[in-house]
């Protein structure tokens, strides 16, 4: 039994061999439709992170006039606190606001020249709200909107952060969907690729196979080889793709972690830290779908 | 060893290559089907390997009845009929050992058996000294005994040699006949198919003929007289 099965997979891998150039060409299409499939989980994964960061960062600025009293404000931030769905309000002195502005433009001498200079400070009271969730929003700056507080702010054109984040996930849509379809596509022409090389390699070995045939060798003895033949081709397919797709991370790197490192995230780990899932799939669905191809076209063309 | 009975072979619409043939070949016999081109000679050697289901009729080998023979015993059948061709069949990249060998190993026979068992059969056809030689380096004559040394590899009980002389001058031709002749009288049952009327006249052996698929003659001791 063990026997047999060498000697089918030692025929596999001669027919690999023999065939290089077609063996070249159908396993450099599966490579393509494989990181067309990786490109999209990392626009999926790179996205998914960009959103959770713009959600985090969210919130609705009430900025409070100079003649708003300590007890105004106190009344209204209860006002605030009891509105459904806020999960935190929290109030900034124009002192705070300033030295907060300070600090996240500290790389830029220009704007600190530019306060240092200002007799006065330019900012204004003002109460920072966060919603449970960005659909909250909207609902919230109806609530401030319509309230008997109106005296006291500065400010009553509220931005929806709504529309920023979903912004964000339709853009991400769109891209997806061009990407799910360039991943369908090199599929099926990967497909195609397999069926066709299994047909070629049963056409060069007919003599082999009307020899195999002539001595008795069993059905499944001449038709496993095209059948492992093609299996190797999505493992060889998946590794290669696996160290293309790292060698892209280290490459997309310097770009992606000016932008995301900085919350804990690169493409790099994100792939390491799912790699059984992600690749263990890949492998998975690319034997199964190799298989069924090299079974329709073995089906199709080797007569036992 | 062989029994045809009332066998035919229609292709559609209505061609028969076989019509109602009853044969009875017993163990150990050597027979010659003669019959011109068409006559149904070579669908003969597809039904009793399996290469084809007769329309009608019932068809025993070795007291296997294999007229409805399941997909996956087709194999079985295979290793006890030893068959040769007149284009010998054999792959021309493998060597002669390569060749015979091939035909063991594809059957999930051990590396030692192959290395006892070629060398027997290279003997018996009298090519031991060129094993490590390719097709291409041996005579027509000498290439149809390796198919033939090929087709013992398994210990056949019966052995169908389909028009074996067809691509071979007279000496080539009479050693072939010598070598079948050997090989019946040491106990396998040898079918040949042959409209080459020498042959036929040389043997001296029992001869069937066919003519438009039907069993038209059968002699013990034949001659070719189409």
């Amino acid at each position: 039994m063990l026997l047999t099965f060498l000697r089918i997979v030692k025929f596999a891998l001669q027919d690999f061999y023999r065939n290089f150039w077609l063996s070249f060409v159908t396993i450099s299409v599966l490579i393509l439709a494989l990181v067309s499939v990786n490109l999209l989980i990392s626009i999926n994964a790179v996205t998914e992170k960009i959103v959770s960061v713009v959600e985090d960062k969210v919130d609705i600025n009430v900025i409070l006039n100079d003649n708003a009293s300590e007890a105004e404000i106190n009344n209204f931030t209860i006002f605030l606190n009891n509105i459904e769905n806020v999960q935190e309000v929290k109030f900034l002195s124009k002192e705070a606001v300033l030295e907060d502005f300070r600090q996240k433009n500290i790389g830029n001498p220009d704007i600190q020249l530019a306060l240092d200079e200002l007799e006065q400070n330019p900012f204004n009271n003002t109460i920072i709200i966060k919603a449970d969730k960005p659909d909250d929003y909207e609902m919230i700056i109806q609530k401030i909107k319509g309230a008997e507080y109106q005296g006291l702010m500065d400010n009553n054109d509220f931005s929806d952060p709504k529309k920023l984040i979903s912004f964000v996930q339709q853009l991400s849509g769109k891209v997806e969907k061009f990407g799910l379809f360039v991943a369908g596509l090199f599929s099926m022409i990967a497909l195609l690729i397999v069926f066709n090389t299994i047909r070629v390699t049963i056409y060069t070995h007919k003599e082999e196979i009307g020899v195999m045939r002539l001595v008795g060798a069993t059905n499944s003895f001449i038709r496993m080889p095209f059948i492992i033949e093609s299996v190797l081709y999505a493992i060889v397919a998946v590794v290669l793709t696996i160290m293309i797709m790292y060698f892209i991370f280290q490459l997309s790197a310097p770009y992606l972690n000016t932008l995301l490192d900085s919350y804990g995230f690169s493409l790099n780990s994100y792939f390491n830290q799912n790699f059984i899932r992600i690749f263990g799939l890949e492998l998975l669905s690319a034997v199964i779908l190799t298989i069924i191809s090299s079974g329709i076209a073995i089906r199709r063309y080797l007569k036992v | 060893m062989i029994k045809l009975r009332q066998v035919s072979k229609l292709y559609p619409p209505d061609t028969y290559a076989l019509h109602k043939v009853d044969m009875h070949i017993k163990d150990r016999e050597f027979v010659s089907v003669i019959g011109q081109s068409g006559t149904g000679k070579t669908t003969l050697i597809k039904i009793l390997t399996a290469q084809e289901k007769p329309t009608h009729g019932r068809i025993i080998v070795g007291g296997w009845d294999i007229t409805d023979i399941a997909f996956r015993e087709i194999p079985i059948l295979r290793r006890q009929i030893g068959v040769i061709y007149q284009d010998f069949k054999l792959l021309p990249r493998k060597t002669i050992f390569e060749n015979i060998a091939f035909a063991l190993q594809v059957c999930g026979t051990s590396r030692a058996k192959i290395t006892k068992v070629v060398p027997q059969v290279l003997k018996i056809v009298g090519l031991h000294s060129k094993a490590e030689r390719y097709p291409g380096q041996l005579s027509g004559g000498e290439q149809q005994r390796v198919a033939i040394a090929r087709a013992l590899v398994h210990h056949p009980q019966i052995l169908l040699a389909d028009e074996p002389t067809g691509n071979l001058d007279s000496i080539n031709t009479r050693e072939i006949i010598e070598l079948l002749k050997k090989i019946n009288e040491l106990g396998t049952t040898v079918m040949l198919v042959t409209h080459n009327k020498e042959v036929v006249n040389l043997l001296k052996k029992r001869v069937i003929t066919l003519d438009q698929g039907k069993l038209v003659s059968d002699q013990k001791v034949g001659k070719y007289m189409l």
